[in-house]
């Protein structure tokens, strides 16, 4: 077996990982270099000789990958609430569309110059006669009309 | 080959086998519900998963360990923000999953039976020194705290730099030279009160 089958790096590395910025309240009482060997051979004991964790169920990766289900794809978790957001400004645009068409399509349109002529006719009728004397007699005959059936 | 239900798989590059592709790509692929993919991941570090789980919990439960330490990171997968940093954040899962198994047997008052469990590798005929020795480290981890443990094996057995430790456990690098330190110190007391001559 190796010495350092999971380390490889070099001693000066380690040094410098070890016993560079220390906690202040703390005490190296050896040299560092002395302490780094110790420290070598302590790992390379504890690599050696540590525990190995019993094998795995035969059908543990099975097991595993059967219970990443569908329902729990990373993607489908990956949606949040805040994800739907973009809908609103789209939802603003769309709804101003829908007013600027909609006042399009039912503003009247301008009248035609036959229909102005019309119009302006109708106009000058009306107010001639508002005082046309037949229109008067026509209203005071409907008074006394109405008046007689009343009493 | 194992038959393994893929859910959208993406077809793989012909010039490049998933064992060649690094952790970033199968992470990406497996964000796309590519779980070949994450079979790749899992293949490649359920050995390193189950060693650090075994040095903190036991090896009663394993299995179920295991199993939980890698849904979880299926699960949190899009939580991830850089792929390429995912052995480190399945260490820092397996951190989690081990400290929450803790707590519960804590709760049942069965911690240190459990502990003490340790079955040796079976169809072997290990030699008896070996396994006095690793008797004794079993049981010098078994002094450590927790926290001192999780140091120790991290960086003296699973072989991460301090760095990784540091966030792995979420803690500043200060405090993790500091545990190695007083854990070392510990365990060679410990070893050395046993007659191993370090």
């Amino acid at each position: 077996m190796t010495p350092f089958p999971l380390d490889n790096r070099p001693l000066d590395e380690l040094a410098a990982e070890s016993y560079s910025g220390a906690s202040p309240g703390e005490s190296f009482e050896e040299s560092p270099k002395q302490s780094l060997k110790e420290d070598r051979e302590l790992v390379d004991f504890l690599q050696r000789y540590q525990p190995l964790p019993p094998p795995p169920a035969a059908n543990l990766e099975v097991r595993i990958l059967t219970a990443l289900s569908p329902q729990h794809t990373p993607v489908q978790n990956k949606r949040s609430p805040w994800s739907f957001l973009w809908m609103v400004p789209s939802a603003i645009a769309l709804g101003i569309v829908v007013t600027w068409s909609a006042g399009q399509l039912l503003s009247p349109s301008p009248p035609s110059a036959a229909e102005l002529v019309e119009l302006e006719t109708y106009v000058e009728d009306s107010w001639d006669g508002v005082f046309s004397p037949s229109s008067q007699s026509e209203l005071d005959a409907e008074d006394e009309e109405v008046l007689l059936t009343t009493f | 080959m194992l038959q393994v239900p893929c859910h959208c798989a993406i077809q793989q590059d012909d010039d490049q086998t998933p064992s060649q592709i690094e952790d970033g790509g199968l992470v990406r692929q497996a964000l796309v519900g590519d779980s070949r993919s994450f079979q790749q991941l899992y293949r490649r570090y359920q050995q390193r998963v189950r060693s650090t789980l075994y040095q903190l919990c036991g090896p009663s439960i394993l299995d179920d360990l295991v199993q939980e330490v890698f849904l979880r990171a299926w699960k949190g997968l899009p939580r991830l923000r850089e792929p390429s940093q995912f052995s480190t954040w399945l260490y820092r899962i397996s951190w989690n999953v081990a400290t929450d198994q803790r707590r519960k047997w804590a709760r049942h008052s069965s911690q240190e039976h459990r502990l003490s469990q340790l079955n040796p590798e079976e169809g072997q005929e290990p030699f008896l020194v070996q396994l006095h020795y690793q008797d004794l480290v079993q049981r010098s981890l078994a002094q450590l705290t927790l926290q001192q443990r999780a140091v120790l094996v991290l960086h003296d057995l699973e072989a991460l730099s301090q760095k990784e430790v540091a966030a792995v456990l979420n803690i500043p690098l200060g405090t993790v030279k500091s545990r190695l330190f007083h854990a070392r110190a510990a365990v060679r007391r410990f070893l050395q009160a046993e007659g191993v001559p370090l």
